[in-house]
């Protein structure tokens, strides 16, 4: 059951982070500078900063792994981590 | 065993991303971090400790530092528990040392910044699980690949 559980998130992970992977260049030209919450491989909301777009995407009922949020950076910009 | 991961690219960025699922108790949820071989730590962002709501209680560790000024707190938690999934479904089960951002305190300038940053895969998840990373720019692919833990043996003909 625990198993079985953990891949349906690793699924549900895979999903979004694949949508945003196969379609960065495009998320990165119309969202670039915000925040988006991408859910089920599509973009759910956008907001400019994390306090609001946890609150577009659900508030406490957002599911981590399920719901995926990420800040876009600007079309042109080098990051570093 | 192969894990893989997920290389983004086009023509302004190119990144390494790899999934991975928290198991810390009352903390289930899945976490998008950057592979970055630059990195010594693995890094929970300020953003999933929010969204995991992992407590922060671990030892107040160095401060994380990038480039540009200051530092980014962190606590030290010595035994994350989260899994990885391979090419085949099976489920790895982890423990290892990770720092956790730490936000308490920091300016909302501050915090906005911290919260843009992702979690990471540093150097210490290789060298812990004795992996290898495979980076396929042709082939558009990245992994993780176990190391042969076999013993070498020594020619006969030696």
């Amino acid at each position: 059951m625990e198993e079985r559980q953990i891949l349906r998130e690793f699924e549900l992970m895979e999903t979004g982070s694949k949508f945003i992977s196969d379609n960065f260049g495009e998320l990165q030209a119309r969202y670039g500078n915000r925040f988006i919450a991408v859910k089920s491989g599509e973009v759910i909301a956008t907001a400019p900063s994390f306090e609001e777009i946890i609150k577009k995407a659900g508030g406490s009922k957002l599911c981590p792994g399920e719901t995926i949020i990420q800040f876009m950076p600007l079309k042109g910009e080098i990051i570093l981590y | 065993m192969i894990f893989d991961a997920n290389l983004t690219r086009n023509e302004e960025s190119e990144r390494i991303t790899f999934n991975i699922a928290s198991r810390q108790p009352h903390c289930f949820g899945g976490i998008i971090t950057i592979v970055d071989t630059g990195s010594p730590r693995t890094i929970i962002s300020a953003r999933d400790v929010y969204m995991l709501k992992i407590p922060l209680t671990g030892e107040v560790g160095k401060p994380i530092k990038g480039f540009g000024k200051g530092g980014v707190s962190c606590r030290n938690v010595n035994r994350f528990k989260f899994t990885i999934k391979s090419r085949d479904n099976k489920i790895r089960s982890i423990e290892m040392p990770v720092c956790i951002v730490d936000i308490t305190g920091m300016s909302q300038e501050a915090r906005d910044q911290a919260f843009q940053l992702p979690s990471i895969i540093g150097l210490d998840f290789l060298r812990s699980q004795r992996l290898k990373l495979v980076v396929d720019f042709e082939g558009g692919g990245a992994y993780f690949e176990e190391i042969d833990v076999a013993p070498k043996v020594k020619n006969a003909m030696d």
